[in-house]
């Protein structure tokens, strides 16, 4: 009935409100996957009702044709023993067009069993890539998907040793969103890339009760692409600005990343939105998620605060290093002058 | 009789033509100091001033930098504040030190936001008296030397992260935090300060590792913990010879909020723990 529901909404909405086609294929280890259920969903829920629902063809392919906003995508096979994610979840859908690959991984049922303490939960498992331990990945846990699971979480946990286990004790009794990440620089957090491998647990959110560990098997897939020219954490549009990184000496600055924040205050959290590592000109673009004002800084590495003599600099055109963009403008020719921070 | 009324007149005019002439009172919104500045007599401040990188302030002895409780964004902490980006050197003295404190005619704690130094060219501050601020001083990012001074009646009295400080002989009380950090990869010292009667003596948030060695301090009658790890303060920290108000081993951990409350938390150890305050100290 809730699906009849949406197709006929959507079949009411104006055309102008079907802003976006979705293509995509389903594969397992390079084939395709025919016959899968890919849904659209509001959030990262893979058990709850989708918008809008189909069935990969013969060549795993599907498409949707869908109003502008945020979805994440999903499949699984009828039996659900096999369960389909994109490393890119959630994506925001606007009048270009989007391809987004699913990938497959087998599902397999959690064991719970009790825990040695009857006033906190437990979560324990195993990371895998094509069957197989996975070392050096990190597992996160969310308590919800504000922040579209990215950052570091409410808890994450050490990097996997070569069994690719991993555990959490002395979690209070709640439901928790499980994703594994190992990224090939070795880094905790930052964005995921291609080649990096990623892990969303079909069964998100986990309910973790007092008294029981829960025990999982955590399958991740490897990122096949990545956005090319941004690597914006919420989304890629028409709002945008560009220019130039440089070194105290006016010279471009290579392999820095550009940063923008909605608090003035940047601290510890995570930016709105982020460039790819500049080059030898050190020009960059970040495309920002809306209009509004950000306070824009460059830096060498992602994830963590900015270390001593890492590369890093403020915007200096105005002095909270604030820049007001309308959306849909995009600003051209800022400049960021970096330097290494010293603490001698 | 003219005379003695010429000489009445002079004597009531001497006393005004000996006074020293006040200087004018300093007062800024919003302001930014790009080039060089000094500051002495009476600074008001209503907004945030920013020193750039570009910029330098000098704070004379005696200067008493006062902020007005504007809450902009209506959390309910005060949004003046002095930003410091660029050089400060604030150097009070005992007789003569700076204050840092609320225009407010009641001041409370959190009545302005902070003197904040961020990605600063190294930084002096001596005699300095910092009170009624969220926190009486934040460093990040920065080399400073902090010392003489006293920090009071704020949130958190000292305040830093990713710095390379020395910590030296000041005075940190009635706070509710005295010291809070996270050490991400400081170095420093801090030494010879007396850190009482606040809720919490150290509140060690994460990422600590004991690279910024605290020793030699006088850790005392903080009422809820003397040392308080946060929730993703996993490591083990030692602070060493250290006057922590008694000399019962049980009773000092006993006021430390570490795995003994929590499993997922490190250690806090009180090794060589002295048996008398620390000389030396306010």
């Amino acid at each position: 009935m809730k699906t009849l529901l949406l197709v006929l909404i959507l079949a009411l909405l104006p055309q102008a409100a079907v802003a976006g086609r979705v293509s995509g294929r389903v594969v397992a280890d390079d084939r395709p996957l025919a016959g899968l259920r890919v849904g659209a969903y509001r959030d990262l829920l893979p058990g709850s009702e989708p918008l809008a629902s189909t069935r990969s063809n013969a060549e795993g392919l599907y498409h949707f044709d869908l109003p502008a906003g945020r979805y994440a995508f999903f499949a699984a096979d009828r039996d659900h023993r096999l369960f389909a994610f994109s490393g890119r979840n959630p994506v925001i859908v606007g009048k270009d067009d989007l391809w987004l690959g699913l990938q497959a991984v087998p599902v397999s049922a959690a064991v719970v069993s009790d825990y040695d303490d009857e006033y906190s939960a437990a979560l324990e498992g195993r990371v895998l890539f094509a069957g197989k331990p996975l070392a050096g990945a990190f597992v996160y846990l969310y308590l919800d998907t504000a922040e579209g699971l990215k950052g570091q979480g409410y808890r994450m946990s050490p990097p996997t040793g070569a069994d690719g286990s991993f555990f959490f004790d002395n979690l209070p009794e709640s439901s928790y969103f499980v994703l594994a990440r190992q990224r090939q620089n070795g880094q905790q957090v930052g964005p995921v890339l291609a080649g990096d491998r990623i892990g969303f647990y079909p069964g998100n959110p986990v309910v973790l009760r007092a008294g029981k560990v829960m025990k999982i098997e955590l399958a991740t897939v490897e990122k096949q692409h990545s956005a090319a020219a941004s690597e914006t954490l919420l989304a890629t549009g028409t709002t945008r600005i560009s220019g130039r990184v440089v070194d105290a000496a006016g010279q471009p600055a290579a392999g820095v990343h550009v940063f923008a924040y909605t608090n003035r205050v940047i601290g510890h959290q995570r930016p709105a939105a982020l460039s790819s590592p500049t080059g030898a000109d050190g020009r960059f673009q970040v495309f920002l998620p809306t209009g509004g004002t950000y306070y824009l800084g460059a830096r060498e590495f992602y994830g963590d605060s900015p270390a001593p003599g890492e590369r890093f600099g403020l915007y200096q055109e105005t002095a909270d290093h604030g820049l007001t963009v309308a959306t849909g403008e995009r600003v051209d020719k800022l400049r960021i002058v970096v330097e290494p921070i010293r603490l001698e | 009789m003219r005379l003695c009324r010429r000489l009445l007149i002079l004597l009531l005019l001497l006393p005004g033509a000996c006074a020293r002439p006040q200087p004018a009172v300093l007062t800024f919104g919003d302001h930014v100091i790009a080039g060089a500045e000094t500051w002495s007599g009476e600074v008001r401040i209503r907004g945030v001033v920013t020193v750039k990188k570009s910029g330098s302030l000098t704070i004379l002895p005696g200067t008493r930098v006062l902020f007005a409780k504007v809450d902009r964004d209506g959390d309910g902490i005060g949004d003046a504040e002095l930003l410091v980006e660029g050089r400060l050197v604030a150097r009070g003295r005992s007789d003569q030190p700076i204050l840092f404190s609320s225009a407010e005619q009641e001041p409370a704690p959190a009545d302005w936001k902070y003197l904040y130094l961020d990605f600063a060219r190294p930084a002096e501050i001596s005699h300095l008296i910092s009170e009624y601020a969220y926190s009486g001083i934040q460093i990040h990012f920065s080399k400073a030397q902090l010392t003489d001074s006293e920090f009071r009646y704020n949130i958190d009295g000292v305040r830093f992260s990713t710095v390379n400080l020395e910590l030296a002989r000041n005075l940190i009380h009635h706070n509710r935090n005295g010291l809070r950090y996270e050490e991400r990869r400081s170095t420093g010292r801090v030494h010879h300060n007396t850190i009482r009667d606040n809720d919490v003596g150290l509140f060690v948030v994460t990422r600590s590792s004991g690279r910024v060695l605290v020793e030699q301090n006088n850790i005392v009658n903080n009422r809820e913990y003397q040392v308080k790890f946060g929730l993703q303060q996993r490591r083990d920290v030692a602070f060493p010879r250290n006057w922590w108000g008694s000399t019962d081993r049980q009773a000092i951990q006993k006021r430390f909020f570490d795995q003994r409350f929590d499993h997922a938390l490190g250690r806090a150890a009180a090794p060589q723990f002295l048996l008398a305050p620390v000389p030396g100290t306010p």
